[in-house]
């Protein structure tokens, strides 16, 4: 009987170390459906024609998850269950943008700067274009790319009636998030950027922050997972990759980083 | 009927060995009969209505909980707290209960650093004031919690059990173990209290078992006081007791093999068949000693009361029984459940007293002496003379003055309020009722309705304009103040939103998109209450505190308008749950009332129309008993006594009774008036042999009936008090309405005058009467007279005016010209069947002869307004009367010229 007791120990050791070691270190946070926990790991039951079902569990079941999607499950199920396919596919593109590029970034600019509490003015308005254009003509700015935040939402254009032209005391730099939220306005008086924060306003919340050199430049980008809060809010996330190549300063898009957005892939799949 | 009744009084021993067997077989299922009492039952059963409930129930799940109602100055104090999840974890352990909804439960949706947190608003204790109060204030925003689980502005909470689906609770269990845990609160909350409808229910079953045990005697003590001031007889006494006791014991055995639980309404059977069962053996023990007092033997006198009253006592058992029966026409369960009983339990009463009153007095009756005959003396019978005078003097002032009662009582039917609830039985004084007052002052209330909306393709609810006309629906019964909550998976889906845009309070989605998002952190299980699998049909969840039926009526019918005017045309609304159950189970009643009052009355005019030949006299028998219900609506408009579960079968179960009297009057009348041939003798010596019987069976019946005011449940008041009302009532209309409407008709027929052989030899083979049946003949004749004429006497003269038209029944009679000297030349002799006074009659002029009784003979007088009224009224038999009278003055004509001819010849001759 001792025996057997120690034998059944030791595999429950075993397995538990296995388990612990199954789950790598730099996998992103996800979020859970049904409970919208913060995990690291989810199980979800998908299905697979009007009959079958199959479950998953993200981000070990991904290469599965993509052999399906190709196989065209993706359409099966009500509203909800092809929305639940596509959160599993974004997971599990999210986890395979991050890890695309291998090789360990050789320079790090970014993983020492506090995004939960970033400046505005450190960060590029709109995705791609430039906070200062940005600001004085929007229309020359290109659109944002799908699937990631557009601040221009948060910006008070000059010929606004309702701008203020200083804010007493407003200190520029105190423009920032907060524990990873910013909520309120934002506007240029004087060539300065002002903000006005305002809690019942629409903002966006920072969820996570990743590192990898998603473009493989050798320099460590920084990967922001946004929502946008208040009203018009909605709970899908938006990524916005950043970086940028000197201790200080603004950040900027990584070159040749854009993040794939949903449909089967035949691109490399981690194991 | 009198074959059994004399059967029994020659077999003492069968009978008695019948009721015997009975009761043994009875009594040995008697452990097996429920108090149960189920809100189930008090509602329209195997409808369209009910089908839809419970198929909502299945898709939704139940709407009613039980609630823990809590209060304190600090609700969420550490300490109490830890009590209340020790007590509420020991309540989800019972094995009975599903689960518990409380704070500890409830998810407090909210995001944590963006991410979706729906732990429970105490998934961990507060520590501090301020904690309490921050968790206070978000569950106080919470849709599903605010005036559900917590008070929005008082220090009162509440958690709800949730029993297990689809099995039957002992409700006395889940009351005591809820009671048990909820103790152990209290010296941390006060008050600190388990209220639902199990502890409703349980309130009524407690009652009920109180009520049996203290009014169950006043019952028998009133029998006993109205007995001992009637008969005065030891086992005249014990007779009617030892019959309601063993229809009792074989009714509440019948009720066990049927499975019919004792409840609010059946458990007054038992004390009704105390109070009703009694006055058949109070007729039968009367007639009895009358029989006795005549000088008759035992058995001379068991026959005679079996002669006399074995046709009757089954009559007025028949209407009884019939008004009884007719409150089982309700769909309402429990009515019908009472109809069945209480109907059955009165046959077995019947049973019983047609068994044990003959079996029992043949064998113990001469014991007995005489005790009332005071009361049948010379100055009653001259009271009784003074009275039908008095009556007759002013009979168009009683009419005037029934006809301003009857209008007074009508002009207060449409003052009659309407009101089924069951937590209104428990009147004002029941802790169950005061803790409910408490839940509807504090919280939403416990009532519920449900508003099921359905568009009949998937997904729908999962788009927000589909969404917005839940809310739109919802908005309006907020606006309308009808309920302080209401709940949908708009809300849900509103508190979710919120959550994730970080924003104070919930908000509708924006988009179909932000709803399919949402939905990714959704379990259907977790809004399975409010919408389906598919989304294709959702449910508004309504709980209020309304408890009139009246103004529930109201509330349906402007939602109902509301949804049929604003609601989207692709979706569908309908209003179900337990509330729409109840309110329509309120409409069944009182149309139940209706066809209860109306059955009975139609069978009423039928058994009298049958038993005296004629519609109208049934008809006139109503009027004695409809006058009391008429009284009876007008007393409940004005006194505000509300049409529920008890009143409503007052009127009809009071018809019923209170027609025995009538027909006691009426069939004694009918026997006086072929004793005596004298209209007026007739009435005064029914006066006087039924005043006694009547007055005191009704005075027994009036004090059986107040026994019921002393029960705790209003409905079973109010039965009570109506009841006596419509006995009393009916009683002074029997004795005043029954004597003046009888007097102007001709109960006793000339056809009950007239013997069998003089129906089968004269009558039947009379020319007149040729090819008719015995019915059409007696239809035909029931409105003539009879003549006795001597020796001599002249029927009619020369001269006299025709208008009559006689039969002879017996003697002969012979037709003449009066001649010079007083003689008359013979032309005609008529024997018995024959025809004659018809020609004169038919040619409109006087008499031509004269018409002489040769021995004394009976004539049948049949008058020109009478053959007229036939003819309109009965074409089919006069035509053949004319027919045969045309065929018989032939003949007549024929051997009168023969014999002008013979006549002729001889002259002749000669």
């Amino acid at each position: 009987m001792r025996p057997f007791l120690l034998a059944m120990l030791m595999a429950s050791l075993a397995w538990t170390v296995e388990a612990a070691a199954g789950e790598p270190e730099n996998t992103p946070w996800f979020t859970a459906p049904y409970t919208g926990e913060k995990v690291k790991s989810y199980e979800i039951t998908l299905p697979l024609s009007r009959y079958e079902e199959e479950t998953f569990v993200i981000p070990r079941d991904c290469k599965k998850l993509n052999s399906r999607l190709l196989e065209g499950a993706g359409h099966w199920g009500n509203r909800v269950q092809r929305r639940l396919w596509i959160k599993a596919d974004d997971d599990c593109r999210y986890l395979n943008y991050l890890n695309k590029n291998p090789r360990k970034a050789e320079k790090d600019f970014v993983s020492d700067y506090d995004f939960f509490n970033a400046r505005l003015a450190d960060l590029p308005l709109r995705p791609g274009c430039d906070l200062y254009l940005l600001l004085r003509d929007p229309t020359a700015c290109p659109d944002p790319l799908p699937g990631m935040p557009d601040f221009s939402m948060l910006m008070m254009h000059q010929e606004h009636p309702g701008i203020p032209t200083e804010i007493p005391g407003a200190d520029p730099q105190q423009c920032r998030f907060r524990n990873g939220v910013f909520r309120g306005h934002i506007f240029f008086v004087d060539d300065s950027l002002q903000c006005e924060e305002d809690h019942r306003a629409p903002g966006y919340r920072i969820l996570s922050v990743d590192y990898a050199d998603v473009n493989g430049d050798g320099y460590l980008d920084a990967v922001l997972r946004m929502s946008l809060i208040g009203t018009h809010g909605r709970p899908e996330l938006l990524v916005l990759p950043l970086t940028r190549f000197a201790p200080e300063g603004k950040f900027s898009l990584p070159q040749g980083a854009d993040y794939p957005r949903f449909g089967p892939t035949d691109e490399g799949w981690l194991p | 009927m009198n074959r059994l009744l004399i059967y029994f009084s020659n077999r003492p021993l069968v009978g008695l060995g019948i009721v015997l067997a009975l009761s043994i077989a009875f009594a040995l299922k008697l452990p097996d009969l429920q108090i149960r009492v189920s809100a189930e039952e008090m509602l329209v059963q195997h409808d369209e209505e009910h089908r839809f409930y419970d198929r909502t129930r299945r898709l939704f799940g139940d709407e009613q909980v039980i609630l823990i109602y809590l209060q304190s100055p600090r609700l969420l104090e550490e300490k109490k707290l830890t009590a209340l999840k020790k007590v509420l974890k020991e309540v989800e352990s019972l094995p009975f209960v599903d689960r518990v909804e409380s704070l500890f439960t409830i998810p407090w949706v909210k995001t944590v650093n963006g991410y979706l947190d729906k732990k429970p608003y105490l998934e961990k204790l507060p520590k501090t004031p301020e904690e309490e109060r921050k968790i206070l204030e978000e569950a106080r925003k919470n849709p599903f919690l605010r005036h559900v689980l917590i008070s929005p502005d008082r220090d009162i909470m509440a958690a709800a059990v949730i029993l297990k689906p689809g099995q039957r609770h002992d409700d006395k269990t889940i009351t005591s173990a809820l009671d048990a845990a909820v103790a152990k609160l209290r010296k941390f909350y006060d008050p600190a209290f388990a209220i639902g409808f199990p502890e409703v229910r349980s309130e009524i079953v407690h009652r009920i078992q109180e009520e049996q045990v203290h009014l169950f005697p006043l019952a028998i003590g009133a029998l006993l006081i109205a007995l001992f001031l009637l008969l005065r007889q030891l086992i005249d006494i014990l007779l009617p007791l030892l019959s309601a006791g063993f229809s009792i014991l074989w009714t509440l055995g019948f009720m066990a093999y049927a499975g019919i639980p004792l409840n609010v309404v059946t458990s007054i059977v038992p004390i009704l068949l105390v109070i009703v069962g009694s006055t058949e053996d109070i007729h039968l023990l009367s007639e009895f000693r009358q029989g006795q007092r005549e000088g008759l033997a035992n058995r001379e006198a068991l026959r005679q009361m079996a002669k006399r009253m074995g046709t009757i006592v089954l009559l007025t058992f028949v209407t009884t029984y019939l008004g009884f029966l007719s409150v089982g026409l309700s769909r309402i369960s429990v009515l019908w459940q009472f109809g069945l009983v209480s109907s059955t339990g009165l046959l077995f009463n019947f049973l019983a007293t047609i068994i044990l009153i003959p079996s029992v007095l043949s064998l113990a009756g001469k014991w007995q002496l005489d005790g009332k005959a005071k009361i049948y003396g010379e100055k009653s019978r001259h009271l009784a003379r003074a009275y039908w005078s008095f009556l007759r003097r002013h009979r168009q002032g009683i009419i005037l003055l029934f006809l301003g009662a009857t209008a007074i009582s009508l002009a207060g039917i449409p003052r009659i309020h309407i009101n089924h609830n069951a937590i209104d039985s428990l009147g004002d004084d029941s802790p169950v009722r005061k803790r409910i007052a408490l839940v509807n002052e504090n919280l939403a209330g416990l009532e519920t309705l449900s508003i099921v909306v359905e568009s009949g393709i998937e997904d729908t609810f999962l788009k927000v304009r589909y969404l917005e006309e839940l809310a739109k629906i919802q908005a309006f019964i907020k606006k309308k103040g009808w309920s302080r909550s209401t709940t949908s998976f708009a809300d849900y889906l509103s508190l979710l939103n919120g959550a994730f845009q970080e924003l104070d309070e919930p908000i509708m989605p924006e988009s179909d998109d932000a709803v399919t998002e949402l939905m990714i952190f959704l379990k259907q299980d977790e809004v399975r209450s409010y919408v389906n699998k598919d989304f294709s049909e959702a449910r508004i969840l309504v709980r209020h505190d309304i408890d009139s039926s009246e103004k529930l009526e109201q509330v349906l019918n402007e939602l109902q308008s509301f949804i049929d005017n604003h609601l989207d045309p692709g979706l569908r609304a309908h209003i179900t749950g337990d509330s729409v159950l109840t309110f329509l189970a309120t409409h069944a009643m009182i149309s139940g009332q209706f066809e209860s009052i109306a059955l009975l009355l139609v069978i009423i005019v039928l058994i009298i129309g049958v038993l005296f030949t004629e519609v109208r006299v049934g008809l006139l028998a109503t009027l004695p008993n409809i006058f009391p219900v008429f009284v009876m609506f007008g007393f409940m408009g004005f006194m505000d006594i509300p049409l529920n579960i008890g009143t409503t079968m007052a009127a009809a179960i009071a018809i019923g009774i209170a027609v025995d009297d009538t027909l006691h009057f009426m069939l004694r009348y009918n026997r006086e008036l072929k004793a005596s041939k004298s209209h007026a003798a007739a009435m005064q010596q029914t006066i006087y042999s039924e005043a006694l019987p009547v007055v005191s069976t009704s005075l027994a019946l009036v004090a059986g009936f107040l026994v019921f005011t002393q029960a705790s449940f209003p409905p079973i008041v109010q039965f009570g008090m109506l009841g006596a009302l419509v006995i009393l009532v009916a009683l002074f209309a029997d004795f005043i309405i029954t004597p003046l409407a009888i007097s102007s008709l001709r109960l006793v027929t000339i056809w009950d005058l007239l013997s069998l052989q003089l129906r089968k030899q004269i009558l039947e083979k009379s020319l007149l009467f040729e090819d008719l049946h015995p019915w059409q003949i007696r239809q035909f004749i029931l409105s003539g007279s009879i003549q006795q004429f001597d020796q001599g006497d002249l029927v009619f003269r020369q001269g006299d005016e025709s208008n009559e038209l006689y039969l002879l029944l017996t003697g002969k009679v012979e037709v003449c010209l009066p001649a010079e000297k007083g003689e008359c030349d013979k032309l005609e002799q008529f024997s018995p069947g024959d025809v004659f006074g018809d020609v004169a009659l038919f040619a409109g002029i006087p008499r031509k002869t004269d018409a002489r009784a040769v021995e004394p003979s009976t004539v049948l007088v049949l008058n020109r307004e009478t053959i007229e009224r036939n003819l309109r009224h009965r074409p089919r038999i006069s035509a053949r009367i004319f027919a045969n009278l045309t065929k018989d003055l032939s003949q007549r004509l024929i051997r009168m010229i023969n014999k002008q001819q013979a006549t002729g010849i001889r002259t002749r001759r000669r």
